[in-house]
């Protein structure tokens, strides 16, 4: 099919090399070998390189199984709703999460009037009325989740000059994604011997640098769970982890969905257009040409 | 009888449909409009039954009405 000329030409190449053109089959074979060997050989080192300072990278985090991890993989909104409970009351104290408003929530993990209940509970500002000031209100759906700072440097002064990082696109904005965060947050330890981590910092080994401003916040019990579920450090962080996956990419479900759709509609109508156009070029492609010599061609030949 | 013609499945498609432009767009936009309701239709079943227990439709009964 793939020009069948080509496939045929190079059968007798193949075929007739060890005949005529030995030396030449023998430098192409080194050509190639040494082609592979070495792409095969910078691939293993990039993959597993040791350099003497690779605390600077932060220790690789291990393959969990989130659900939303999968190919064709959706998220478990049971564990979103779990997840924004963790993050309001342990999270949200430091983390601003500017780019998600209360209405993002509605039919995600909690319904419209429960969203409605839980943004009533925070006060806004508004304004200005008609008298010029600003003033107060109880927060609706179309207010932002509350930000703990006013700005950078509030949040700075209050977290000894480091910035708690806004969560909204954390899992995308950080390389290792949900694995780096869920490790990250359960990672903590003690330093190993001869790691020195000066005062107000945390030892954390999946931390780039591996000295990390932000201290253990999430334990055994922190938060209650409405639903029941065992509220253990490692539940607790996959459910908050899982939530901000979801805040960072709230259009997965949907996305993979109509990505299969559209992939069984894409490589169908490419199967249709092969075929389609093997039928149009059949014509083509087995007309025959003859050439029908005139009667007194041979032998007139010296007459012309 | 109209003029001689094949008793064939395509015979019969091309003269009823293909042969007049205003016949061909209305099979072209019927068969359209029928296959993406058959098909949205039968994904969309396969999907909801693939996640289900994970999407909102499915908790939100543990939530009424609060």
């Amino acid at each position: 099919m793939f020009s069948r000329a080509a496939f045929n030409s190079f059968k007798h190449a193949a075929r007739g090399a060890s005949a005529k053109i030995a030396p030449h089959s023998v430098l192409m074979g080194a050509t190639v070998a040494t082609a592979v060997g070495s792409g095969a050989g910078l691939l293993y080192l990039n993959r597993n390189a040791a350099h003497a300072n690779m605390e600077a990278e932060g220790l690789h985090p291990a393959n969990h199984p989130f659900p939303q991890k999968k190919l064709l993989g959706t998220f478990d909104h049971a564990s979103i709703r779990r997840g924004f409970l963790v993050f309001k009351e342990v999270c949200a104290a430091c983390h601003s999460m500017d780019l998600i408003y209360w209405r993002n929530l509605v039919d995600v993990a909690y319904s419209e009037e429960e969203a409605r209940a839980m943004a009533a509970e925070y006060q806004y500002v508004d304004g200005p009325d008609d008298t010029g000031a600003m003033f107060e209100r109880p927060g609706k759906l179309t207010d932002p989740m509350p930000r703990p700072y006013p700005n950078e440097e509030a949040a700075r002064a209050a977290n000894a000059g480091a910035l708690p990082p806004d969560l909204s696109l954390i899992t995308k904005a950080r390389h290792g994604g949900v694995d780096y965060i869920y490790a990250l947050l359960t990672g903590y330890s003690d330093p190993p011997p001869g790691v020195e981590v000066r005062e107000g910092l945390n030892y954390n080994p999946y931390f780039p640098g591996g000295a990390m401003a932000m201290a253990q916040n999430i334990f055994d019990g922190v938060v209650e769970f409405e639903d029941g579920t065992p509220n253990t450090a490692s539940q607790i962080t996959k459910d908050v982890v899982t939530f901000l996956n979801w805040a960072a990419e709230p259009e997965l479900d949907e996305r993979k969905k109509i990505g299969v759709k559209a992939v069984l509609l894409f490589s169908s109508l490419t199967l249709i257009a092969l075929w389609i156009k093997r039928n149009r070029w059949q014509t083509l492609k087995t007309r025959k040409i003859v050439f029908n010599p005139p009667k007194n061609w041979a032998n007139n030949k010296s007459s012309k | 009888m109209v003029g001689g013609f094949t008793r064939s499945l395509s015979s019969f498609t091309y003269r009823t449909f293909f042969k007049k432009e205003s016949t061909y767009f209305t099979a072209i936009v019927a068969t359209g409009v029928g296959f993406s309701m058959v098909f949205n239709t039968a994904f969309d079943r396969y999907w909801d039954k693939k996640t289900a227990g994970t999407k909102w439709e499915d908790i939100k009964d543990r939530y009424a009405q609060e």
